[in-house]
């Protein structure tokens, strides 16, 4: 091996192991020199580029580490947090869409879309004391003076998710249904209505509103006469 | 988990002082080399499931370490501190044959060109052969030779123009 080649190569690796390179510094004990020379060199390099590491470098990697997947699980118990919350959110608002104000735009609509649900359920009939009709009543400000007609259901129920006063009466030749309902509802109506079966009115009291809602068959006018003279305000 | 835990904690115990010196010889900032290190495990840690065999760990860190330290110049304009004038304070006074190279030498690696420096930091402090150099800085083999070559003629000059100055004086 020429001189100038095995130079470039000690200068660029002191350590270089290869066949060649051994061999050339056994045979030619300058070169020799030469490599132990450069090794004595590197071993400078090496302590001038050896500074001094700072105090616990390991041990404040680790630490900062830790923190860092300890953030890592918070974030993702955030992340679990959030989607749980968004998801309460969403089945909230489709709940609110399906039951509310999005379906019934009256009360006259509620009140008919509500006997058409409860129909099938209203066949049992009940008998209820009039001091058990009137604890009843009393939750909306009103009093049962005379009794006028058979109550065969009287119960609470909900319209747009207040709570309301869900009652039936035996009627000439059906059922008739009233309905008390707070003014926190608050849906507009109109006095009368109608469908293919029912005919209904509304009556506007001071704390709530009276929905009576009656077959055609029956003389719904004379019901709510019936209804006006029976079910008055309570007394305070 | 734990396994991941262990494995993690061993490469730190490895190679985080290796690591600082490559990164302090990048930066000549003791601060900025200890959060390059902090940011390169953060990040390895983060990553460990791709380091698949272990023997290529110390690069795989490397490589991270010099992504980090590209980063820091992408993120904002250093002033390029002037080596000299910033450069570890001189007890060169009170100081042996041995310490007074060891500071030259320390100065002139500081002023060598980057291209040169970084393959001399992975061969010397690294440990990295030719070969593995060259896969790192994405450069052939040959090319990492010859800048090898020259970084340590160019030091060793310094060591020799030392020598020589002294001997004038001597003389």
């Amino acid at each position: 091996m020429d001189e100038l080649t095995f130079r470039r190569r000690i200068y660029a690796d002191p350590n270089d192991k290869q066949k060649d390179i051994i061999d050339a510094c056994k045979s030619d004990s300058k070169k020799a020199q030469f490599k132990a020379d450069m090794q004595a060199f590197d071993h400078k390099l090496n302590d001038a580029l050896n500074i001094e590491v700072p105090d616990n470098l390991a041990d404040k990697i680790l630490l900062s580490q830790s923190i860092d997947s300890q953030q890592g699980k918070n974030s993702k118990s955030k992340i679990h947090l959030a989607l749980a919350a968004s998801v309460v959110f969403a089945v909230g608002l489709s709940f609110q869409i399906f039951y509310s104000g999005g379906e019934y735009k009256s009360l006259s609509e509620h009140a008919l879309a509500h006997i058409y649900a409860e129909e099938s359920h209203m066949h049992d009939e009940r008998s209820y004391s009039a001091d058990n009709l009137n604890d009843k009543l009393s939750n909306f400000g009103f009093t049962l003076a005379n009794s006028i007609s058979k109550v065969t259901f009287a119960d609470f129920c909900h319209f747009d998710g207040v709570k309301s006063l869900h009652l039936v009466f035996q009627g000439e030749n059906s059922p008739v249904t009233v309905f008390l309902i707070p003014k926190e509802v608050n849906l507009p109506g109109q006095s009368n209505f109608s469908d293919q079966r029912f005919n209904g009115q509304i009556v506007n009291y001071e704390n709530a509103d009276m929905v009576i809602v009656a077959d055609k068959g029956e003389n719904s006018t004379k019901w709510q006469q019936k209804l006006a003279s029976s079910l008055q305000l309570q007394k305070t | 988990m734990k396994a991941k835990q262990i494995k993690y904690e061993a490469l730190v115990r490895a190679y985080s002082k290796d690591l600082y010196r490559y990164g302090y010889w990048l930066c000549h900032d003791k601060h900025v080399a200890e959060d390059l290190v902090q940011e390169t495990f953060l990040r390895a840690w983060r990553s460990i499931e791709s380091l698949q065999d272990e023997s290529a760990a110390k690069s795989w860190l490397i490589t991270i370490l010099r992504r980090e330290n590209a980063r820091r110049f992408e993120r904002k304009q250093f002033n390029l501190v002037d080596i000299e004038e910033s450069y570890v304070p001189d007890h060169i006074s009170t100081s042996t044959e041995q310490e007074m190279e060891n500071h030259l030498l320390r100065r002139h690696i500081g002023k060598l060109e980057m291209e040169y420096r970084e393959p001399i930091l992975l061969q010397v402090i690294g440990g990295f052969s030719g070969e593995e150099i060259a896969n790192i800085l994405e450069l052939n083999k040959n090319t990492v030779m010859t800048r090898l070559f020259r970084a340590r003629n160019q030091l060793k000059d310094v060591l020799e123009d030392k020598n020589e100055l002294k001997g004038i004086k001597n003389g």
